[in-house]
C-alpha cells in the first residue's frame, strides 16, 4: 500500500488480525461486517456483529485493546444497539 | 443433563426470580444474599487486578462496592445476564479506585530512587553491550539485587502514568492513557508465564512501543521473523488468558 512502510503494513496486519479476532471470539455466532477504509491519512478497519453478550471487560478485550494501543493511532470497542463494535486506525501521517 | 448443570440451571433460576423480587420490594437482607451468591464475579475482577501491587483483599472490596452498585441497578426485565451487565459495573469501580488513590501500581521508595540510576545503567549497558543488558547485568553493574532492578523497571510505568497524572489534563486522553496502562498491568501478570524471547518480544513492542525493525535490530533477527514470533506469542497468550477466564468461571 502507497504511503506506509514496512513496519505500518505489519501494524495494519496486526490490527486486522486483533479486531476480526475480537469480533469471532466474543461475536454471537452471526455473520460479522468489515469495512476497509483509507481516510484522513489513515488506513481504518472497522467490523461489528450481534452480539447476545458482551463484557467488554474481558482480559482478552484487555489483550486485545493493549495491542490495538500499540499498533494503531487510535482504536475502540463498543457495544451499541447490541452490536459489538471494533475498529482500528492506523496513520501515515509521520511518513516522510 | 448432568449434576454440574442441574446446579447451574437451579442458580441461574435462584438469581432470576431474587432479582425479580428486589427489583419490586428492594429488600436489603435479599440483596446481600445475591452479593454472596455472585461474589465470584468481585473476586473474577480483582484478580484481574492481582498483579498491580495493592492488597488483594482492598481490591476485592473495592469489587464488592461495583457489585453492590450493579445489583441495585441491574433491571431483570431487560433480558441481560446479570454477570455481562455486572462485570463493566465491577471493573469501572476497581479503575476509578486506581485513579484516586494509587495512580497505577504502588511503587516502593526504593524503587522510586534507584529508577533514574537503572534507566542510566541500562543506557550504557545498551551502548556498550550494543544489545539490551540483562537483569543480571544490571545489577552487577549496580551492585544492587536483581529484584531491586526489576522493581526499579516496574517503576517506570507507574512513574509514566505519574506524569500523566500530575499534567492537570483533565481530559478522556489521560483516562485512555490510564486504561492502557491498566490494561498492560493486567496483562503483564500473565505475560510472565510465556518463555524469556516471547515475552521480550512482546514487551519491547507493546510497553515499549518498539517497531518490529527496531525489535529486530535489537534481538539481531529478520523483521518478517519478529513479525511471526510476535503473532505466535499473541496467540499463545490468549489460550493462557482463556484458560484463566474457565478456571475461574468454573471455580
Amino acid at each position: 500500500m502507497a504511503g506506509f512502510s514496512v513496519d505500518q503494513i505489519d501494524d495494519i496486519k496486526i490490527a486486522v488480525s486483533e479486531v476480526l479476532l475480537a469480533l469471532i471470539e466474543h461475536g454471537g455466532g452471526q455473520s460479522i461486517e468489515v469495512e476497509f477504509a483509507i481516510e484522513q491519512r489513515s488506513f481504518t478497519v472497522r467490523g461489528h456483529t450481534a452480539v447476545t453478550s458482551f463484557d467488554a471487560e474481558h482480559t482478552d478485550l484487555l489483550l486485545c485493546r493493549t495491542v490495538l494501543a500499540g499498533v494503531c493511532t487510535a482504536h475502540g470497542i463498543e457495544l451499541v444497539d447490541n452490536q459489538a463494535h471494533i475498529w482500528a486506525a492506523v496513520a501515515y501521517a509521520s511518513i516522510t | 443433563m448432568n449434576e454440574t448443570s442441574n446446579q447451574s440451571d437451579s442458580d441461574d433460576r435462584w438469581l432470576r426470580e431474587s432479582f425479580d423480587r428486589y427489583w419490586t420490594y428492594r429488600d436489603k437482607n435479599l440483596r446481600d444474599e445475591i452479593a454472596e451468591r455472585t461474589s465470584w464475579l468481585a473476586t473474577r475482577g480483582a484478580r484481574r487486578f492481582a498483579d498491580c501491587g495493592e492488597p488483594f483483599d482492598d481490591l476485592v472490596q473495592v469489587a464488592r462496592i461495583g457489585l453492590l452498585n450493579a445489583i441495585d441497578r441491574f433491571d431483570p426485565s431487560q433480558g441481560v445476564p446479570f454477570g455481562a451487565y455486572a462485570t463493566p459495573t465491577i471493573m469501572g469501580e476497581l479503575r476509578r479506585y486506581f485513579r484516586d488513590h494509587t495512580w497505577s501500581v504502588h511503587v516502593s521508595r526504593r524503587a522510586k530512587d534507584l529508577r533514574p540510576a537503572v534507566n542510566v545503567a541500562i543506557e550504557a549497558l545498551n551502548n556498550e553491550l550494543r544489545r539490551s543488558p540483562r537483569m543480571s547485568e544490571i545489577a552487577e553493574r549496580m551492585k544492587i539485587p536483581e529484584e531491586a532492578v526489576i522493581e526499579a523497571l516496574e517503576a517506570n510505568s507507574a512513574y509514566r502514568a505519574h506524569v500523566l497524572d500530575q499534567s492537570g489534563r483533565n481530559t478522556p486522553s489521560v483516562d485512555s492513557d490510564l486504561d492502557t496502562i491498566l490494561n498492560r498491568e493486567v496483562i503483564a501478570g500473565v505475560l510472565d508465564r510465556l518463555r524469556p524471547r516471547q515475552r521480550r518480544i512482546l514487551y519491547l513492542r507493546f510497553f515499549d512501543e518498539l517497531s518490529q525493525a527496531q525489535i529486530a535490530d535489537k534481538i539481531g533477527t529478520s523483521q518478517v521473523h519478529v513479525g511471526r514470533l510476535i503473532a505466535s506469542s499473541l496467540a499463545q497468550l490468549r489460550e493462557l488468558l482463556q484458560e484463566d477466564e474457565s478456571g475461574t468461571a468454573e471455580g
